[in-house]
This record gives C-alpha cells, sequence and structure tokens, in this order.
C-alpha cells in the first residue's frame, strides 16, 4: 500500500498542478486583458457598473475557455478542445444582445446614435471577448512551454509574460482611427440664405421661425470637416459615419433642445462636389474649440471605412 | 431615415395659395403665422419650414 502511493500521485497530482497553473494562469491573464480594454469614458457606454460586471464576467468565461484548451490537448482530450466552437457561438449572442440594447435606447437619446455606430459598438464587445479568448489561450500556451524547464514559478512567469505581449499587441492593433486622422476640422461660418442654413455653402436645413434663426446665429456653432483623401471623402459620405460624428459632438458639447425642439436637432450635411462635411449644433455651451476636439476624437466606424483609391477606377479617374 | 418625413400641417397667410390634404390654418398676418407655427410644433414635435409664399408648413421628420 505505502509504494503504491507515489505511483499513483505523481503522474495524477503533477499534472493536475500543471494543468491548474496553465488555466489560472491564462484565465488571470485574459480577464486582466479584458479589463484593460474597459473602460467608461464620454460614451458612457458600458454603463458602469452593473454592465461593467456583466462585460467582466464574460470575459473571465472567454479567458477561461481559452486557457483550457493547450492543457486539453496536452492531455489529449481533444474533444474538449471544440469547446472554443461553443464560445464563438456564445459571444455572437453577446454581439446580437449589445445591438438590441442599444437599439432599443436608441428612442431614449436626444441625438441618436445612428443603426452604424451600434453596429460598430455589438461588434466591438464580441470581437474583446475572442480577444480575452486568445490571451487566455496564448497565456496557458506560455506555461506549457515554461514547463520545459521544471520550476513552476518559471512556467507560471513564462505564461504571465506571454499574456501581457499579447495584450500590449493587441491593443495596439485593434486602435481605431480617428475623425481627426482622415480630415482636417475648422471653425466655419452660420448663415442664413431666406430660411435655408447655410454652412461653407452647404445648404443644411430650412429653418422657418425667424426666432429660431437667430438662435442660430447668435448661439450656434458650425464647422467644416474637410477629407484629406479620396478614400476619406467616401467614408465621411457614409451617413452612419456622420451620425456618430454629430452624435459624439452632442454628446460632448451639450445640446440646447428637448423632444419639441426638433429645429435644433444637430445636423452634419456634405458639399456635393468637394465631399466637405458641414457641421452645425446649438451646444450647451459655446466653445469652438470643444466642438472641433469632439469632432476630431470621434471614431471611424469600421463599417464605413471605403477605399475607393485601392481600386481600378480611381486610378483611372486621377 | 425610416418612413420619411410626414407633412403635418399647413399655415398660410395666402388662402388661394394653399389646397388638400393637411390640415390648413388661415392667418390673417405673418405674426400671427408665426405664433400658430409654434404652436402646432411644440404640439407635433415637428420642424417649421418656411417654403417662401407666405406659407409655413410643419414637418414631422422621423
Amino acid at each position: 500500500m505505502g509504494a503504491a502511493a507515489p505511483i499513483v500521485r505523481v503522474p495524477v497530482g503533477v499534472g493536475f498542478l500543471d494543468h491548474l497553473t496553465a488555466i489560472l494562469i491564462g484565465t488571470l491573464m485574459g480577464s486582466l486583458g479584458r479589463l484593460l480594454l474597459l473602460h467608461v469614458d464620454y460614451r458612457q457606454y458600458p454603463s458602469y457598473p452593473q454592465a461593467y460586471v456583466v462585460h467582466l464576467a464574460f470575459g473571465f468565461v472567454a479567458a477561461f475557455l481559452g486557457s483550457i484548451a493547450v492543457p486539453a490537448i496536452v492531455a489529449k482530450e481533444f474533444a474538449a478542445a471544440s469547446f472554443l466552437a461553443l464560445a464563438v457561438t456564445q459571444f455572437r449572442e453577446v454581439r446580437k444582445i449589445e445591438r438590441e440594447t442599444l437599439e432599443r435606447l436608441e428612442k431614449t437619446e436626444l441625438v441618436p446614435r445612428g443603426t452604424a455606430y451600434i453596429e460598430g459598438i455589438a461588434k466591438t464587445f464580441e470581437a474583446r471577448n475572442y480577444l480575452a479568448m486568445l490571451v487566455g489561450l496564448v497565456a496557458s500556451l506560455g506555461v506549457q512551454i515554461g514547463r520545459h524547464w521544471e520550476d513552476p514559478a518559471l512556467a507560471a512567469a513564462v505564461g504571465i509574460l506571454f499574456g501581457l505581449a499579447t495584450i500590449v499587441m493587441l491593443k495596439r492593433s485593434i486602435t481605431r482611427a480617428v475623425v481627426g486622422d482622415i480630415a482636417h476640422v475648422r471653425p466655419a461660418e452660420i448663415s442664413f440664405d431666406g430660411p435655408l442654413l447655410v454652412v461653407e455653402g452647404v445648404q443644411l436645413m430650412n429653418i422657418g421661425l425667424p426666432e429660431s434663426r437667430q438662435t442660430y446665429l447668435e448661439q450656434g456653432l458650425a464647422v467644416a470637416i474637410i477629407p484629406k483623401s479620396i478614400d476619406a471623402k467616401a467614408t465621411l459620405g457614409n451617413i452612419g459615419q456622420r451620425q456618430a460624428i454629430v452624435h459624439d459632438a452632442a454628446t460632448l458639447c451639450g445640446v440646447r433642445m428637448d423632444v419639441a425642439d426638433k429645429e435644433f436637432m444637430p445636423l452634419a450635411r456634405r458639399d456635393l462636389v468637394s465631399g466637405v462635411v458641414a457641421l452645425v449644433i446649438v451646444p450647451a455651451e459655446k466653445n469652438m474649440e470643444a466642438l472641433i476636439t469632439a469632432v476630431r476624437q470621434t471614431p471611424v466606424l469600421e463599417d464605413s471605412v471605403r477605399k475607393p483609391s485601392e481600386a481600378e477606377p480611381s486610378k483611372i479617374m486621377a | 431615415m425610416e418612413g420619411g418625413p410626414r407633412l403635418f400641417a399647413v399655415i398660410t397667410e395666402e388662402a388661394h395659395k394653399v389646397g388638400g390634404g393637411p390640415p390648413i390654418f388661415y392667418v390673417e398676418s405673418s405674426e400671427e403665422k408665426e405664433r400658430v407655427a409654434a404652436y402646432i410644433s411644440r404640439i407635433s414635435g415637428g420642424v417649421i419650414h418656411d417654403v417662401g409664399n407666405g406659407t409655413y408648413i410643419v414637418v414631422i421628420h422621423q
């Protein structure tokens, strides 16, 4: 009996402990990665603290699933690795839930986000769960590789290092471009041609009441968004992209309007020839610098990006 | 964007220039026109547009 104990203990015990380290480090690093990608900013999305918990929990599960894959393969449990496929289905659900929530909330927004922005946000949340999973996978792989030195502490350190490197790399590679990268933003004049509100030669809206026109002239702010390239011109032409800019400008600078004051709804319209986008808003506080900064830092939506310059026709035109 | 804009009411000083479907409010002066248009837009959540011939229209932009 006394001799049998070590025979049972050594292979099962050590193997299990090693796998546990891999799973633990993987899950920890994946969750850390998800936490670092979550940040409360002006968008207030995800909302704090409830939605935060939801996303951290999802991130934890993703990281756990990711970190199981390598130990499962090492233990020759190939079927267990198919867990990952299940996870993919689950995270697609995350995207659906995010989209539905935001679409429902759209009715409560004074200045709507627009479907393109919502789709972008939903996609981001799905993608970040995959990232948590990937970090978990790479970190547990690191632990597995570190086992060659036969020092558990060293194996854990290699895992953590692998995890951190993946987080840094991913964080850098998924940073999105902002409007300031693809266009110049400068102040513009508001004027009226009869009842027509005109900015930069672009007719934005017909304002009937002289009183409202006066409000625009006194309190309104306008900027011209000038695309830097033919691609930027096409991107800024996207209605969803412009709605995103308007939404962010309204969120950051405030809007002097309520439900019944639709004539003060901020707008962005483009010049048909030059592609310059004119944006007008009656902000809560009249500060041009703040508006320009808000417009510049609006993300360029993945779904609105166009690259006509990469194709044959635009080369013929040029 | 869905549904598009809907013409909710017409407010005019020029009775002979307007006719048709939506409710038409005939007014005597431009002050009255502005006041009536402002009230209707408040109620309907629509936007007042000036079509230039002494007529305002209230349009609901969906």
